[in-house]
């Protein structure tokens, strides 16, 4: 059996973060403090706002099918995205903005929210 | 709850794959084509002993005569106790095989990557990684530092438009592909690769693991099959495919390359390779370069296996390389068809999601050289069989040319 990935992630549903590394941060581990963000019902002329929609028909686009986010949807969790989904998901996301997104950096987004940071980070080139 | 508890899904699948009894081991290895499994003789399709040497007599003698009288092993650093005259001889042999300036023997394939992209890429720099990238580049590009991207599988133009959005960023760029991927025996487009390279001034390393003695005129892999080997800076292999060992290598022009040898953690920190390693891969380099017949028996043998399954209706992986792809439609299928395999007497490799691309269910089989066409038959037989008992090879989906 081969079973010996440069992505590994075992049981790739039961990944929690987007850790396209180890996977192993799974169950317990790779949890982080959520930033707040404004929801789109709440503030729709926020600059948050336009990126959390294009966010979503990227999401749709990837996944096929309708989905309702806002910042606290957890990528794996909310969206039962698989490893080879989130892959996709992130190269739409890297064409869409016209960014690269380094691993480690992926490696820390869990939630829409993190996405969203991560974004606008790399578009206005902060690094971290 | 112990220590371990945080795998407790990756507990489940080997727990479950283990009940399905996919885990094997050999009773006894008769020869780089067959070997004793649960009591019966059985071909060996899943090794990547592509030149079949694991067995040839002078590479033995060379093996058995080196530590009869330097000893088992060195029991130490190649920066310490552990530099024989060996490991010198087998750095100069390959760098002459693939006529380079500078070569460093690792203690293994997989530390030869570590070891290597941690040294070339540093804090500020940029790894360009094709996204299938075997395991090994994915963990060298986490202990060296740098930023590291990952580029659509063999997509020259994704590469590109990377490069591009670097454009103005300080530090250098290394571009990382392998010849063949070990999973659907697919080569990277280095053509392209190499004119994207020269176009951004980027660096290209290509990992020769599956294509050396697979590739190329003399053997030396993609870059000279694809006629682009000025453009590719470093050159990365392993001893434990073609040449029947264990250990791995890089060969390149670069003037500071020895520099390497105290940066490289994962080539210091280890005991070099023992003297009966050195000396079997030193003659199995020697029998690649010497020996023509055996790659092209070698290829023989893949095409026939490609083109018998591809008439089957199986659906095979894009080119007739010595690893040859079979996908099956889900894990499920992929277990039984395995299993059945092996009590026919065929062995292969299983291959499951998140090791291969796209999420799909594999068997893997890789041919060597030392193969006789009447096992690559067999092989083909039993294939034909086991589509046939477990309904895989219906008459419609054989007229559509696919099983997909």
């Amino acid at each position: 059996m081969i079973f010996s990935p440069g992505v590994e992630a075992p049981v790739a549903k039961l990944l929690r973060c987007v850790d396209l590394w180890s996977g192993v941060r799974g169950l317990s581990g790779g949890m982080r403090p959520i930033r707040q963000l404004a929801l789109v019902e709440d503030k729709p002329d926020a600059p948050e706002t336009v990126v959390l929609g294009d966010i979503s028909s990227i999401f749709e686009q990837v996944l096929g099918h309708p989905v309702r986010i806002n910042d606290h949807t957890d990528i794996v969790e909310d969206l039962g995205m698989d490893s080879l989904g989130v892959m996709n998901f992130v190269m739409a996301i890297e064409d869409f903005y016209d960014i690269s997104i380094p691993l480690d950096r992926i490696a820390q987004i869990q939630t829409v929210s993190d996405l969203i940071h991560a974004v606008e980070d790399l578009r206005s080139g902060t690094p971290e | 709850m112990t220590i371990l508890a945080k795998h407790a899904a990756q507990r489940l699948v080997y727990d479950a794959l283990h009940s399905h009894g996919v885990d094997v081991r050999f009773d006894s290895v008769l020869s780089p084509t067959e070997g004793m499994l649960n009591g019966r003789r059985t071909i060996l399709l899943g090794t990547n002993n592509y030149l079949g040497l694991t067995f040839d007599a002078a590479c033995i003698d060379k093996a058995v005569e080196a530590t009869r009288s330097q000893g088992t092993g060195t029991t130490g650093s190649r920066v310490a106790n552990g530099t024989y005259d060996g490991h010198v001889k087998l750095e100069d042999a390959l760098a002459d095989f693939y006529g380079r300036e500078h070569a460093m023997v690792f203690s293994t394939g997989y530390q030869a990557n570590l070891g290597i992209l941690s040294a070339l890429v540093g804090r500020g720099d940029h790894l360009l990684l094709d996204a299938d990238s075997h395991a090994s580049i994915y963990d060298g590009s986490r202990l060296g530092h740098g930023e590291v991207i990952r580029f659509r599988h063999n997509s020259p133009d994704d590469l590109y438009k990377r490069l591009r959005r670097l454009s103005g960023a300080p530090g250098d760029r290394l571009i990382v592909v392998e010849g063949i991927y070990s999973m659907l025996g697919d080569t990277a487009p280095l053509k392209e690769i190499a004119a994207v390279k020269r176009e951004t001034g980027a660096y290209l390393l290509v990992d020769e693991a599956h294509s050396m003695g697979v590739l190329g005129e003399k053997g030396r892999g993609l870059a000279e099959a694809a006629g682009v080997e000025d453009d590719v800076d470093f050159i990365v292999g392993t001893f434990s495919k073609s040449l029947g060992s264990v250990g791995g290598f890089c060969v390149s022009n670069d003037p500071d390359f020895d520099v390497m040898r105290i940066v490289c953690r994962p080539y210091m920190f280890t005991a070099s390779l023992p003297p009966g390693v050195v000396a079997s891969t030193l003659e199995a380099l020697r029998r690649l370069r010497r020996e023509p017949a055996l790659r092209a028996s070698l290829i023989r043998n893949a095409h026939r296996l490609y083109h018998g399954l591809e008439a089957m209706g199986f659906q095979t992986g894009p080119e007739p390389n010595p690893i040859v792809a079979v996908a099956m439609p889900n894990q499920e299928m992929a277990v039984a068809f395995w299993k059945l395999l092996l009590e026919s007497g065929l062995y292969l490799n299983l291959a499951i999601p998140p090791a291969t691309p796209s999420d799909v269910c594999l068997l893997r089989t890789s041919v060597s050289a030392a193969h006789t066409t009447a096992q690559i038959d067999t092989a083909l037989a039993i294939f034909a069989d086991v589509g046939e008992r477990l309904g895989f090879l219906s008459a419609d989906k054989r007229r559509a040319g696919g099983v997909a």
